[in-house]
């Protein structure tokens, strides 16, 4: 066991300092990012009260711990307020598990070679886009590893989030939508694909698709079930500049036919019983510059569920379930206690009669990953959360592992929660084997171009 | 006075009990053989229309007050009926997908196929004394060739696969082989670009659900359909987006009309059309056509070509209508059950049998489409977001049934009116949040001009039309989602300005409230005279229960 160097409080202090300086600064005992990129390990950046919830909470849970009603007031502190009140009022549990350490276990690994190769070379530009010194758009990997601004850490999210840190991926996902008790609605299934077309650093020719220099990524969903959407699809080319809004392209099978649809209906559910917004699926769930008075509102440890929660290990890769009045509301979770963290605040500026009236989201340190996203109303009260679940997953006997992915490989979506406070609902979702219509999950395939983010695709796999 | 049966009315009520009660199943909607995934999913729906008109439809009792069925000339009228529609129906889709390695051996990328089978059954004649029991899916419908259509149509039901078709893409390039429909235009519930498809006017198809537009309408055909998406060989010129896409099908369909008899019926019951000769000539018609679309500085383009023999056609007597003055028997034969008195009461009761010729049409046309950006437009937040699209078509040499087409009298009669007309649609779209406790609401807007003909390819400048020479039509639409989005309400309003206006409004509820279940109730009407556009409709006003199950 460490010796314990810094006394109480010694963490909150730094923290407050820092967060009254106002900008962003990762590693306590050394710059974090130096360490990552020596070894990929960030235990020595960190004392240990940071580095495991036993020495947190000073031995009253440990990882393997079970949190729940009883003993949740511990970490109050370290959890949302929407996730406190899920496990204090509503039967939810979750799992805790040890820190994990190693960084190249947090993120893809060619995501993280070329953030540590590409250090230094993007600034914000004049008009608030990232760029290369010499002008050129973004070249791959975290723009912005040591970010130092709000403003830092939501363009580098804004720039990978989307296509979920790859250069492409096909989500083959499951969505359950559950009433207030717990009991599901509805069920959707759906791929979602991801495809850059700047920052590439996998997929040929890298690390620009020629003459697409100017959009940043084409995204593409196809619902398979049930009946009624099955055959709709959408296609959104997103914009290098952040101002600007992507422009969408829907078929539907009602009108057998690609339209060109408004792309600003950001905060409206799109599916019956579902319980989020387009905007909520991501810290930058819009462009950056739709939204305004960014700040750091926040600095320190938090619990997250960053690693752990590979469940291609259950039958079919169905996660148990717990809480809510039907036992049956959340997925079981894995947190861990994340050594440092950002909360940043934004408003949207640019949305009239927007029903939020500002958005947190929490940033791990040691990654730019946001897997924690809380909306809040126009009265100030908590309204929407939304929860990422990651792993990196390894190829272990008995598992039902993704067909034709790599044996080892860090998992950028496996479940997500979303959450509406007001009513109750939540939607579940996560991605499964292969769902109705025979579609599967894929990393870094070029195929998914020509398969799903074409308006000729998308003519192709409606119904 | 409703007429209820009572058992189908008791089975019915079962049904929706179960329907209601029914737990939710989550069944596997695909198994996988061989690599291969095989998918069925199948929906069952009720549609019941309660008419509203409080008029029996002038155009089945021939323009005569009927009192009974047995009166002369009053066979197919549906005076004091309470039903419109009291419909089943079952739709089943199956796909099949080979797996990667699968389509890989083959030498493509993805190879897929789907097949759309449909059963429709209206059981209203059955439950109201007041509607004729007509042959209303299958009345004259046939022609030599029509087994393409791959469809058993009856007195009660119809049978068909709506299409069945298989997938190859290799790359860039996809072609779709089988019976489909081709659909280009951005336009709804309107056909400016959407010209490949003739339509079916059955199964309530005209005056269903506004949001389902044509999809149950079109009648697919067989064709070879091909595209190539050049978006990254073109993108160097400024071009995004862009495809080629090119089609041909040996297998003309004309548009489908419904029978005399037919609560929904728009001619009179005393013209019966035949559709053998006309069709005959129309088939082996080849339709063809291409369409080259991309975007360039923001604006989604397209430039569309269709050649296709008319759907509608133009309409003549299937002989010389007069012999030295006096009615030709064989055109105008006595008929006292459904005809009229069309040479005056000496001459008797008589229908008037007619056909119709479909003449080749080339249609050239495009569309321009841009969203206005938000935050860069002055009074920005009136249009931030809109989507604002201009369609238009020019059809050369266009056919019509003109003013003395079908006047027995006139030495022009049984030759067409040809002449060319422009088609041209403007349409505005955007969401509208009116506030922050709901969600947005959809709203289209949207003008519908055409330089000689109404929807219906009606010839305007003649006296049955009020001697307009162009067609004029509004259409706006909301959507307003609830919390959630399980429920909808939805307001489609159509006005239009021929033969002193007319007006038609559709207000729905639809309502989702648990997977697989969904309600529908929605009101038609409409106002106007039988010389406009939208009046004949107010016949048919009516109230829909739609209620849909799937499984």
């Amino acid at each position: 066991m460490r010796v314990i160097k810094y006394g109480d409080g010694w963490t909150r202090r730094h923290f407050m300092k820092q967060l009254g300086k106002g900008v962003a600064a990762a590693g306590l005992l050394t710059p974090l990012f130096d360490l990552i990129g020596r070894n990929g390990d960030c235990a020595a950046a960190y004392p240990p009260e940071l580095l495991s919830i036993e020495a947190y909470t000073k031995g009253k849970l440990k990882a393997g711990d079970v949190l729940n009603a009883n003993n949740v007031d511990l970490v109050k502190d370290l959890l949302d307020e929407v996730a406190y009140w899920q496990v204090k009022s509503d039967q939810r549990t979750i799992d805790l598990i040890a820190t994990q350490t190693d960084v190249t276990k947090l993120l893809p690994g060619p995501y993280l070679e070329a953030t540590l190769r590409n250090k230094g070379v993007h600034v914000v530009g004049a008009d608030g886009n990232v760029w290369t010194k010499d002008g050129k758009p973004w070249i791959g990997g975290n723009p912005f590893p040591e970010a130092k601004t709000a403003q830092e850490l939501l363009l580098q999210n804004a720039l990978t989030s989307s296509t979920l840190y790859y250069d492409s991926v096909g989500y083959a996902s499951k969505e359950w939508e559950t009433n207030p008790d717990g009991n599901v609605d509805y069920v959707y299934e759906y791929i979602f694909v991801g495809y850059r077309t700047v920052g590439r650093t996998t997929l040929e020719p890298k690390p620009y698709l020629p003459s697409h220099e100017t959009k940043l990524r084409i995204n593409s969903q196809l619902f398979t079930a049930p009946e009624d959407l099955r055959g709709s699809s959408g296609l959104e080319i997103w914009d290098y500049d952040q101002h600007k809004l992507p422009t969408a392209h829907g078929f539907s099978p009602q009108t057998k036919r690609i339209r060109s649809v408004p792309a600003d209906a950001r905060f409206e559910t799109a599916m019956a019983g579902a319980a989020w917004f387009t905007s909520d699926s991501s810290a930058a769930g819009d462009p950056v510059y739709t939204w305004g008075d960014f700040k750091i509102v926040g600095q320190g440890p938090f619990l997250a569920a960053t690693h752990g929660n590979c469940h291609f290990g259950y039958p079919n890769w169905e996660v148990p379930l717990v809480g809510g009045k039907s036992g049956k509301k959340y997925f079981r979770t894995f947190m861990e206690l994340v050594p440092e963290g950002y909360v940043v605040e934004m408003k949207p500026v640019g949305y009239p009669n927007c029903p939020y009236s500002r958005k947190l989201s929490w940033f791990d340190a040691r990654t730019g990953v946001a897997p924690l996203i809380v909306m809040y109303d126009q009265e100030g009260k908590p309204f929407h959360q939304s929860e990422w679940f990651y792993d990196y997953a390894v190829k272990k006997p008995g598992m039902q592992w993704p067909e034709g992915m790599p044996d080892r490989f860090w998992a950028s979506y496996l479940n997500m929660h979303m959450y509406d406070m007001k009513s109750g609902r939540m939607s579940r979702m996560g991605i499964v084997p292969r769902i109705t219509g025979g579609y599967l999950n894929s990393i870094d395939d070029p195929k998914l171009y020509y398969e799903f983010c074409t308006l000729n695709a998308i003519r192709r796999l409606g119904r | 006075m409703i007429h209820f049966h009572p058992f189908l009315t008791r089975a019915t009520a079962v049904l929706m009990v179960l329907l209601i009660t029914a737990a939710v199943a989550f069944a596997e909607d695909s198994i996988t053989i061989l690599g291969a995934t095989i998918g069925m999913q199948n929906v069952a729906e009720t549609d019941w229309a309660i008419s509203t008109a409080g008029k029996g439809n002038s155009f089945n009792s021939n323009f005569q007050k009927c009192t009974r069925h047995s009166q002369r000339g009053c066979g197919l009228a549906t005076n004091d009926n309470s039903w419109n529609l009291m419909a089943y129906r079952l739709d089943t889709l199956l796909s099949l997908k080979l797996s990667n390695a699968q389509a890989n051996a083959l030498g493509f990328d993805s190879v897929e196929a789907f097949v759309h089978g449909r059963f429709w059954s209206d059981l209203a004649p059955y439950v109201d004394g007041a509607l004729p029991a007509i042959n209303a899916e299958g009345f004259r419908q046939r022609y030599a060739g029509n087994g393409w259509a791959a469809q058993v149509a009856e007195h009660e039901y119809e049978l068909d696969a709506a299409e069945a078709y298989i997938d190859l893409q290799r790359g860039p390039l996809w072609i779709r082989l089988g019976k489909q429909q081709i659909v280009y235009g951005e336009e709804l519930g309107i056909q400016t670009l959407d010209q490949v498809d003739s339509l079916d006017f059955r199964r309530h198809s005209l005056s269903n659900y506004s949001a389902l537009e044509f999809s149950d309408a079109r009648i697919a055909e067989w064709t070879l359909h091909a595209t190539y998406d050049a978006s990254n060989l073109l993108a160097p010129l400024y071009q995004d987006n862009a495809q080629f896409s090119t089609w041909i099908s040996p297998d003309f369909q004309p548009d489908i009309f419904l029978p005399g008899g037919s609560p929904y019926s728009t001619s009179p019951a005393y013209s019966i059309i035949e559709n053998q000769n006309g069709i005959s000539r129309a088939r082996h018609k080849l339709v063809y056509g291409a369409v080259l679309e991309g975007t360039m500085f923001d604006v989604d383009w397209s430039m569309n070509f269709y050649s296709t023999p008319e759907h509608i056609g133009w309409f003549k007597y299937v002989g010389q209508p007069l012999i030295g003055g006096a009615p030709n028997p064989a055109v105008f034969p006595l008929d006292n059950f459904r005809g009229a008195q069309l040479f005056g009461p000496a001459g008797g009761y008589r229908d008037a049998l007619i056909t119709r010729e479909m003449p080749r049409i080339n249609i050239y046309g495009g569309m321009l489409s841009y969203t206005i950006e938000p935050y860069k437009f002055p009074g920005a937040e009136i249009l931030d977001g809109a989507q604002v699209r201009a369609s238009g078509t020019y059809t050369p040499d266009m056919q019509f049934t003109g003013p003395n087409t079908l006047n027995p009298a006139s030495p022009n009669v049984n030759r067409p009116t040809t002449v060319g007309e422009l088609n041209l649609a403007l349409d505005l779209e955007r969401d509208v949040r009116w506030t922050e406790h709901a969600p947005s609401a959809y709203v289209f807007l949207e003008y519908n001009y055409r330089s000689r003909s109404d929807l219906f390819d009606d010839y305007l400048a003649q006296p049955a039309y009020g001697n307009h020479h162009d067609f004029n039509l509004a259409v706006i639409g909301i959507t307003q989602p609830l919390a959630s989005n399980r429920w909808q309400l939805v307001w489609v309003q159509e006005v239009e300005g021929n033969a002193g206006g007319s007006v038609f409004e559709q207000p729905a509820v639809v309502y989702k409230p648990r997977l697989g279940q969904e309600y529908r109730v929605f009101w038609n009407f409409a106002t106007g005279t039988n010389h406009s556009f939208l009046g004949p409709s107010r016949y048919m006003d009516e109230i829909v229960f739609a209620a849909l199950y799937r499984f």
